[in-house]
């Protein structure tokens, strides 16, 4: 039987390192927007291994305020698709 | 066992320290900032969690511009190696360790960079001023000194210094290895731009981490290149704190101990802590100075470190003779040669007693009973 899949768009926040990457995390949790340290792979990034936080696209808006309020240096916003079994 | 040697590492750690790096082991197993599997996740908060604490206890306000190191002197070496340049010429105190002195002479050897020593024992603040004022010349780029002498319990007037460097247009780099944990440091009001020190003595952590807080806008060159886990198409290390000094892999178990440490005297409060180790020394300090062959040294500076000598007797055998009686200190010269001669201490150097927030009244007066 051939398993049905979902699309689901997400939001990245691409802050580089680990260290900002766990910063970032931590406003956003601050701010009440569930969000979760991501890998980022060299293509999203184009200069290697990266990492970034992710969140739900639903929360864009209040996320890129909370991060800016935090100062937490972004390099790139990214929304990827992912399948969801 | 009375241990007694606080300055060169704490002993016995704190229950949550141990308990910290046994949970360390067990839960944040795999490696920080390598990958983003739950393993190396718990290892990344662990980090940060450290850096957050290290961050507040220093008055920072930026956990990425803490930096963990290997220990104290690979954090100094990055900031002396990573900030000077041919023809600076730098200040540096009478008190230095080794972990300063060392690398500037490296750097005077290899050419291009000068140091004079400006004298603290027995001045106040106003003739350390107008010492470090006496000596400073027009290429002239860095104060560098330590907070607590590592053989005595002097210290330096880090919020006068740091005021003079702002306003000669000097950096300030700090050696906290005897202060972090038993004195207020405040970075920023102290204007300090870059300050080294262990996890492993005052802060109550084990060995094997040390840290390098910047200030804003610090950015020494690099002394390790290698793996930082990011951008790891460039072949030059990342521009931004901490992964920038970070090569190779961090001491999870070490950072969580360290931050244990912290959060302990946290608890306890570092007034108290200090309160306490002020009054073992002064009960330590009137009871030796009562003995006709005992020299003090610096007596009137009071802290957790006493240095002293018995006429007649060289250092290393009262330490001999002592450690027999289970009382753990060290003699000899402490790394610290500028320092002694400031003390004037004979050749073999002096028995260094050292406390730290776990010794008591009993600690003291075994030493006493054994020493009188």
């Amino acid at each position: 039987m051939p398993m049905h899949k979902q699309i689901q768009a997400s939001c990245i926040a691409a802050s580089g390192s680990m260290t900002r990457a766990v910063r970032a995390q931590r406003a956003l949790l601050a701010a009440g927007i569930r969000a979760e340290v991501v890998a980022l792979s060299p293509e999203d990034t184009r200069q290697g291994c990266a990492f970034g936080v992710e969140y739900p696209c639903t929360e864009e808006r209040r996320a890129r305020i909370a991060l800016r309020n935090a100062r937490v240096p972004i390099s790139q916003y990214l929304q990827k698709e992912r399948d969801v079994p | 066992m009375i241990y007694l040697d606080n300055a060169a590492t704490s002993f016995p750690k704190p229950r949550p320290v141990r308990e910290a790096v046994l949970r360390a082991m067990r839960d944040c197993g795999g490696n920080p900032g390598r990958g983003a599997h739950r393993l190396s996740l718990a290892a990344a908060r662990c980090v940060y969690d450290c850096r957050e604490a290290v961050s507040e206890l220093l008055g920072l306000g930026a956990p990425e511009r803490i930096v963990f190191t290997t220990n104290t002197t690979h954090a100094l070496n990055i900031a002396i190696k990573g900030l000077l340049h041919r023809g600076d010429h730098v200040l540096i105190s009478e008190l230095e360790h080794n972990a300063v002195r060392r690398p500037l002479c490296r750097l005077t050897e290899a050419g291009g960079v000068s140091f004079d020593v400006f004298p603290v024992a027995g001045r106040s603040t106003e003739e350390i001023l107008a010492a470090l004022s006496e000596r400073c010349l027009p290429h002239t780029r860095a104060v560098i000194c330590t907070h607590a002498s590592n053989i005595c319990s002097l210290t330096l007037p880090l919020a006068a210094i740091g005021s003079f460097c702002r306003a000669h247009g000097l950096l300030f780099l700090v050696d906290a290895a005897q202060s972090a944990g038993h004195l207020p440091i405040d970075m920023k009001s102290m204007q300090i731009d870059a300050l080294a020190a262990p996890g492993h003595k005052g802060l109550l952590g084990i060995s094997g981490c040390g840290i390098l807080a910047l200030g804003e806008g610090i950015l020494p060159e690099t002394l390790t290149e290698g793996g930082s886990g990011v951008h790891s198409m460039s072949a030059r290390m990342p521009d931004e704190p901490p992964e920038r000094y970070e090569a190779g892999t961090l001491p999870v178990p070490a950072i969580a101990s360290l931050r244990a440490g912290i959060d302990f005297l946290r608890e306890r409060g570092l007034d108290t802590v200090r309160a306490k180790e002020e009054e073992l020394f002064c009960s330590l300090r009137d009871r030796l100075s009562s003995l006709p062959d005992v020299t003090l040294y610096a007596p009137e500076a009071v802290g957790a470190v006493l240095l002293f000598n018995r006429k007649g007797v060289a250092p290393a055998a009262v330490a001999r003779e002592l450690d027999n009686c289970g009382i753990c200190v060290r003699a000899g010269l402490h790394c610290a040669p500028l320092a002694h001669a400031a003390l004037g201490t004979p050749e073999g150097g002096a028995v260094r007693i050292s406390l730290g927030p776990l010794n008591t009244v009993r600690d003291a007066d075994a030493l006493w009973r054994a020493l009188k």
